[in-house]
């Protein structure tokens, strides 16, 4: 016990850097399995922050392996032999601080590993994200997708149909037309797309929670999806109302489910607002890549 | 009680705390390297030949310098430590530090896509938000020069500073054939150090996040007086990342453009998180009294700036 006590005593400087080199190579095995495993794809951007957390999952898996390597080597700023007081920038090597250090760097990192299901599970927290309500927030993508052509001096205005929106989109085995939950909000700042879909069968995926607001509320539903511009934490949920005759069916909150009905485009709270009228509402699995980026 | 919390919003608390976490390690590693090797690699003599003699127009180079070292506000913390410690006057440090994740190439470019991809006026926003950034971080810088460090910074940075005046610093130097174990080594302190402060903020940020809801603010849009704090407010929670946080701003129809300026300026400069950070530098105290006189300075500027509102950036 006391050869234990002595030896706590002379490699104390080595256990702490070792305690630090635990910390950082917890937080490396932790990048590169979120990594290797695509669970990554669920909270981050794919297109560059991906290979980001690749690259610091590496350099800190290198970092650890150096340090490891040389942790007993002695250089000035751990040798602590000098004749003047330290009260300077040298390593902390009380056990209690290092101990603490390491605990905070990786319980609550571990805890969230071990404990997230890689998406959000509470219809409050996406309530209290806030439906967004600018169309224009989805722009960028839709319109690449289904918007209408702006005229241009060599074109001339030309009247947009359903046609011309079927040469983008598609039908379902049943006729509907299979537009995504994004798209659908968006038609409701373009009043050309709603001249077109008023009244066409169409068919979405997406997840359901209750409609809170509104007098007709008690017979709606949200149909949304999550947007997200750097990490799942920025996530925007994007939604169209369902309406039903009733009340809506059985759901459980943050449920999938594919709806299908006719679209409407009336005038609520001062803007036009995107309502599928629900004819068939049928639980779905979750799609993969559920997060919009 | 204000809001119930369910259990389902804690893991989802968790969740965006691992999503941010997994977002920002990458910036904090690369911070903290770079600071390993600066310890090591970089003579204290060479940021005194570096800077202009005079203090006042070093303050104002050093609010540019993001320009030319472009570094995010999670990776800038440890950088900046390691300057400080190695004697880079403490306003000049300020100034860059509030400055670069505002006055950088990434960031300037993603508010001017985030504004222009909505036909709004993306020079204006990306130009004036550079602008009032640098004015307002030159201002901070300025302040500082009559601050006595024994105030500002923690003790053991305090302490690394003391020794390099008193020209002790050079005893710590390393030998050149253990310069980069120094480095690294460093570099690993500063992780851990750095980690647990992020760790921290991240926590807090992910879960206010989840809990607070955003419809709260926008009956605070109507006017400046209030939509101004608003949205600083809402910036200091939501703690985006200011190569990001523009095409949030763009996306809050309801608010003016000073309002969405005075967003994407405080945030990069003080949110929740930086909070934290900035607590492995400064002194507690200190960080709040930044945090409060960023908030005053920040939506007053706003405010003013808003006689030039323009309708294209609503």
């Amino acid at each position: 016990m006391n050869d234990f006590l002595q030896d706590l005593r002379l490699y104390r400087t080595e256990i702490c850097r070792f305690l630090g080199i635990v910390g950082m190579l917890i937080w490396a095995v932790v990048l590169l399995w979120f990594y290797v495993t695509g669970r990554v794809d669920s909270y981050i951007r794919p297109e560059y922050l991906r290979s980001l957390s690749l690259l610091a999952g590496l350099g800190l898996l290198a970092l650890s392996v150096f340090n490891l390597r040389h942790l007993k080597s002695q250089e000035a700023d751990g040798c602590c032999d000098h004749d003047h007081d330290h009260d300077h920038d040298h390593e902390d090597t009380s056990y209690a601080g290092n101990g603490a250090l390491l605990g905070v760097m990786v319980i609550p990192l571990l805890v969230a590993v071990c404990v997230s299901q890689d998406r959000f599970l509470s219809a409050a927290t996406i309530r209290n994200k806030g439906f967004s309500q600018d169309t224009k927030s989805v722009a960028s993508r839709v319109e690449k997708e289904i918007a209408v052509p702006q005229a241009s001096e060599e074109k001339e205005i030309f009247e947009y149909t359903l046609a011309d929106l079927e040469k983008v989109v598609q039908r379902s085995p049943e006729g509907n037309l299979m537009l995504t939950v994004d798209q659908l909000f968006y038609t409701a700042g373009d009043a050309e797309l709603q001249r077109v879909l008023k009244g066409q069968s169409v068919e979405a995926v997406g997840q359901v929670i209750p409609e809170t607001e509104g007098k007709d509320s008690n017979s709606r539903l949200r149909l949304f999806i999550l947007m997200v511009s750097c990490c799942a934490a920025d996530a925007q949920p994007v939604s169209v109302a369902l309406q039903f005759q009733g009340k809506p069916p059985e759901h459980k909150d943050m449920q999938w489910f594919k709806v299908s009905g006719t679209m409407l485009y009336p005038m609520e709270n001062g803007q036009k607002q995107a309502i599928i009228k629900v004819a068939k509402m049928e639980p779905t699995k979750e799609p993969a890549g559920d997060l919009l980026y | 009680m204000l809001f119930a919390i369910e259990s389902a919003q804690i893991h989802d608390s968790l969740y965006a705390f691992l999503s941010i976490l997994l977002e920002g390690a990458f910036f904090i590693f690369i911070g903290t390297v770079i600071s390993g090797f600066i310890d090591a690699y970089l003579p204290s003599s060479l940021l005194d030949r570096m800077l202009p003699k005079n203090r006042v127009l070093a303050v104002m180079v050093g609010g540019l310098l993001g320009a030319v070292l472009p570094v995010c506000e999670c990776a800038i913390v440890p950088v900046i430590r390691r300057l400080v410690a190695k004697g880079l006057p403490l306003s000049v440090a300020i100034t860059y530090m509030l400055a670069a994740p505002i006055i950088n190439p990434v960031t300037m470019v993603s508010t001017f896509a985030a504004f222009s991809e909505r036909g709004e006026a993306g020079v204006l926003v990306a130009s004036s938000r550079a602008l009032l950034a640098y004015g307002v971080t030159v201002v901070v810088g300025l302040i500082m020069m009559r601050v006595a460090l024994d105030s500002v910074l923690r003790p053991q940075i305090r302490a690394a500073v003391k020794a390099k005046e008193e020209g002790r610093e050079h005893d710590h130097a390393p030998a050149k054939g253990q310069r980069l174990v120094h480095a690294l080594r460093v570099a690993q302190r500063d992780f851990t150090d750095v980690a647990m402060y992020f760790v921290v903020g991240v926590a807090l940020t992910a879960f206010l996040n989840n809990v607070i809801p955003r419809n709260w603010i926008e009956p605070l849009a109507a006017n400046d007086a209030t939509a101004i704090p608003t949205l600083m407010s809402a910036a200091f929670i939501l703690s985006l990342c200011s190569t990001s946080d523009a095409f949030v701003a763009a996306s809050l129809d309801a608010f003016s453009y000073a309002a969405k300026l005075a967003f994407l300026i405080f945030g990069p400069m003080m949110d929740l998180k930086l909070v934290f950070l900035y607590s492995s530098i400064f002194k507690p105290r200190f960080v709040l009294i930044l945090a409060g006189g960023l908030f005053i300075l920040v939506g007053v500027v706003c405010y003013q700036w808003g006689v030039f509102d323009h309708p294209a950036a609503r």
